[in-house]
Parts: structure tokens; C-alpha cells; sequence
């Protein structure tokens, strides 16, 4: 259906970044989207707990880069 | 020489020619001879598909000038193209036309038919440069989709991409930046494209997509970059689009304002460009025009014998698209007539029934008329579009003549 283009994909970022930026993945796991709806963005250091600060839930994602990426739209 | 003998010999001649004149007439007469017109029943092979209830008969055309010579008539092509053909249009809509094209080869009606699907350029989304997409959509899958979004504008006005060089004359470029934000940082006004109140989800559609007459705003990282006044995009226009007078006037976007391309949760985005190029429909459906354009041929229903009463309404009751009315023929009787042939979609419902129906009934096509009918994407009007393709056509023909020369 679709090729990727020439450029890899994103790589990771570099382990001297002391921040990592995260999304809360507070709405994708739970149905009922009107009370658990986060996507809070969270920033953490090494050691801290992982959690969101809005709404203290455990799983989040790592954010994307901009780097860009070419695709055939086929 | 005498005046009566001059007499005698003129009258002994018009009696030689009385004789055979009658003679001649009684040839005539004779129902198998050829008089420079085909006999009924090959006429009838030549111009009628017959459509019986196992099969239809008769449906081949017959291509070859001389099928008749023996007859006394001329089959060739050309001749009865150029004195018969003709064009009706039965309905012009803004995106759907209805014509008969009447007195032609179903090759070439067909040639018309694969030109449209296949071969009219547009143009179409072919590269997508995605800098952010956070959304469940995969970007394979927004990008494929993003193809299929018809784009209006004329693809007259631009060339085909050659070495993959992209500039004003042959590229289209849109941006494509949606973000979701939290729900408790969503205040004041309902956004766009948020279908309630408080809703926390929205739906990207095809009316986001800006057209960016300037070229690409991504650039592309090299190690010269940032050092050089100027850093190169993924495009090099030389001038903006939208000061060339072609459309300036008349702005490039989609033709629909309302396709969905994607559904997004808080704290998700999308942020991309989305580069359209010239293309055939041979090469992606997403490049064909239409949607689709098709033809049929005229439908012909004869009835042979009368059909009555009882056995009449049963005929109306079977036609599902309802050909057949009744009408009073007095004394109580009622008789049933065709009113509208063209409806006939050929189910053979109608003579399906037992041979009884198959010789009252006669279910035939008209081989060399043609009910057209083309359904455009938006991207041009369909009466341009046929013209387009009948243009390709020609040019088709030339290439073959000067090959052969």
C-alpha cells in the first residue's frame, strides 16, 4: 500500500539530553474518554517516577520528533 | 427511309422493354433478393443484439467493408461514421453528464470509456512529508489516503514532474498542521471540526489542507544549512503560484471541503506537506478523473404479440424497473404497451417465465447506440472531460499515422 521513503526513521534521542518529553496515555487505554481523557505532555529526569503530573497515570508515550519523513501516497 | 418504318421498330422496342421491365419488377418482388439493401432478418443480426431468456444471440459487430458486397452494400466504417454519428446530450450536471452517442463502433466508444479511467491527467497528492503525527492513523495510511483527496485545479495548466525536480509548473504543495489540545486547556469557542460542545476528540478533514502557492516551507538538512542566507526546501519554485493570473483568481485547494482524513485525541497532532504532481489513472486510480464513467446500450423492447388483461398485469407486476404500462383498449380489456424502454436494465425478468413470454416478448440492444454516461471526480467539468479524451484519441491516431508513414 505505501513504501517509506529514503530517510530511516526517527532516531533516538541522545542519552546526554537530560529531559525526555512524554504524552500521558491516559485516554488511549480507557473507553470511557470523558473522565480519563489526558494527553498531558510530561517532562521527566532520570529517577523520577513514571507518571503523568496531571493525572498520575502510569503509561506514557514518547513524543516524536520532527525529523522528516517522506512517504508515497499509494 | 420512311416514317413507318420507324414506327414499327420503336414499338417492337418498347414492347422488348415492357417485358423485361416486368420481368424485373417481378425480381423484385421476391422477397430474398438483395436490392441494394439488406434482407430484414440480416439487418436485424448487423444492428440488434437479441437478448434471450438463456442468452443474448447475434453479438458481434461486423467489421469488415465487404460483409455485404454480395449484396449490394457497402459495410465500410468510415462512410456511415461520418454520415450518421451523432450526439445527444440527455442530462449535464456539474459533476455527471448523460449523452447518447448514436452510430458508433462499440470499439471506439469503449476507447473513449478506457481513455477517461486511464488515461485524462489530474492531479493528485504523490509525496507527503510528515513532520508530526501523533494520531492512531499510521503515516502510511494517512499518506495513502491523503492521495485519494480530488484536488481542483486544471491539469492543463501543468506539466508532468521530470527528474524529480519540483517548481511552480508541475508541483501543487499543502500544508497540513492540526493539533488536539487537552480538554481543560480547550476554552472560549467550539473549534472547527469538534462536533459537540466539550467534545474531547476532532476530525482532521480535507478543508484543513492549506495550499501553500510559495512551495514547501520544510527545509531540508544539510550541513551548509544554517550557515547559507537562504536554506533550500524540499521544493524550488522561482515564483509564487498565486501571482501567475491562472490562479489567482481561482484558488487550488480540494475539491470537497469535508473528506475525513483522520480522528484526533487530546494532545495529538498532525503536521505535514503534502506534495501534488501530475498522473494518468494507468499509473494510480487516485489520478482517473471519473468515478466512474460507463456506458450501456440502448435498450430496444418489442412487443410481438398482444398482451391482455390478466397476462398484462403480471408483466407490469414483474418489471422491477417498471418498463411496462397498461393501457384501455375498450370494452373492459386492458392491453399492455411499452413506455419506457430505456429503463430496461436487461434482468430478463420478464420472459423468464416459460416459452409462452419469450415469443410475445422481444428484448433487443441497439448495437451502435450507446447511453454514456461519466461521473467526474470534481476535478474538471465532464463534458470537458470527454473532450480531453477524445483529443488524447486523436493524438493517438496521429502517433499511429506517422509511425506507419
Amino acid at each position: 500500500m505505501s513504501s517509506a521513503a529514503s530517510n530511516p526513521r526517527p532516531q533516538p534521542p541522545q542519552p546526554k539530553q537530560e529531559e525526555t518529553r512524554y504524552v500521558c496515555g491516559g485516554d488511549l487505554l480507557f473507553v470511557s474518554y470523558n473522565t480519563r481523557c489526558c494527553g498531558e505532555e510530561v517532562s521527566l529526569r532520570p529517577g523520577d517516577k513514571i507518571e503523568c503530573s496531571a493525572c498520575n497515570y502510569p503509561v506514557l508515550f514518547k513524543k516524536r520528533t520532527r525529523r522528516i519523513v517522506e512517504f508515497q501516497a499509494r | 427511309m420512311s416514317s413507318d418504318n420507324e414506327d414499327t421498330t420503336s414499338s417492337s422496342e418498347s414492347e422488348q422493354s415492357d417485358s423485361g421491365r416486368d420481368t424485373l419488377e417481378f425480381i423484385e418482388k421476391l422477397s430474398d433478393v438483395p436490392m441494394g439493401k439488406l434482407p430484414t432478418h440480416v439487418d436485424f443480426q448487423r444492428t440488434r443484439v437479441d437478448c434471450r431468456a438463456d442468452a443474448p444471440v447475434h453479438t458481434d459487430t461486423f467489421q469488415y467493408s465487404g460483409a455485404y458486397a454480395s449484396m449490394g452494400v457497402d459495410n465500410s466504417l468510415l462512410d456511415n461514421f461520418s454520415n450518421n454519428f451523432r450526439v445527444e446530450v440527455i442530462r449535464l450536471e456539474k459533476d455527471e453528464m448523460e449523452f447518447d452517442m448514436i452510430g458508433i463502433d462499440p470499439a471506439i466508444a469503449n476507447a473513449f470509456r478506457r481513455i477517461l479511467i486511464a488515461e485524462v491527467p489530474t492531479m493528485a497528492i504523490e509525496k507527503v512529508l510528515i513532520a508530526n503525527n501523533t494520531s492512531v492513523i499510521q503515516d502510511e495510511v494517512l499518506s495513502h489516503r491523503l492521495g485519494l483527496i480530488p484536488i481542483k485545479a486544471d491539469p492543463r495548466l501543468f506539466a508532468f514532474t521530470e527528474n524529480d525536480t519540483a517548481n511552480e509548473t508541475n508541483t501543487i504543495v499543502f500544508g497540513l498542521k492540526v493539533s488536539c489540545e487537552k480538554q481543560a486547556k480547550r476554552k472560549g469557542p467550539k473549534r472547527e471540526g469538534q462536533e459537540q460542545e466539550g467534545q474531547t476528540r476532532i476530525t482532521v478533514k480535507s478543508k484543513d489542507l492549506v495550499w501553500l502557492p510559495n512551495g514547501s516551507k520544510f527545509t531540508l538538512d544539510s550541513e551548509g544549512s544554517n550557515s547559507s542566507s537562504k536554506s533550500k526546501t524540499y521544493t524550488s519554485f522561482s515564483c509564487s503560484q498565486d501571482s501567475l493570473p491562472e490562479f489567482s483568481s481561482n484558488p487550488i485547494g480540494p475539491t470537497d471541503g469535508d473528506i475525513t482524513i483522520a480522528r484526533l485525541g487530546p494532545g495529538q497532532e498532525i503536521e505535514l506537506e503534502a506534495h501534488a504532481v501530475k498522473g494518468i489513472g494507468k499509473t494510480h486510480a487516485k489520478w482517473s478523473p471519473v468515478a466512474p464513467a460507463w456506458y450501456r446500450m440502448l435498450p430496444e423492447v418489442i412487443l410481438l404479440k398482444d398482451i391482455e388483461d390478466q397476462m398484462a398485469e403480471k408483466l407490469v407486476a414483474t418489471c422491477p424497473v417498471k418498463v411496462f404500462d397498461i393501457e384501455d383498449i375498450g370494452n373492459g380489456k386492458k392491453r399492455a404497451t411499452v413506455a419506457r424502454p430505456r429503463k430496461c436494465t436487461l434482468c430478463r425478468e420478464c420472459i423468464r417465465e416459460g416459452k409462452g413470454w419469450e415469443d410475445s416478448l422481444s428484448l433487443r440492444r441497439v448495437k451502435d447506440h450507446f447511453i454514456f454516461t461519466i461521473e467526474s471526480t470534481g476535478v474538471l467539468p465532464p463534458e470537458v472531460l470527454f473532450t480531453e479524451a477524445v483529443k488524447i484519441l486523436l493524438d493517438k491516431c496521429d502517433r499511429a499515422i506517422n509511425d506507419l508513414c
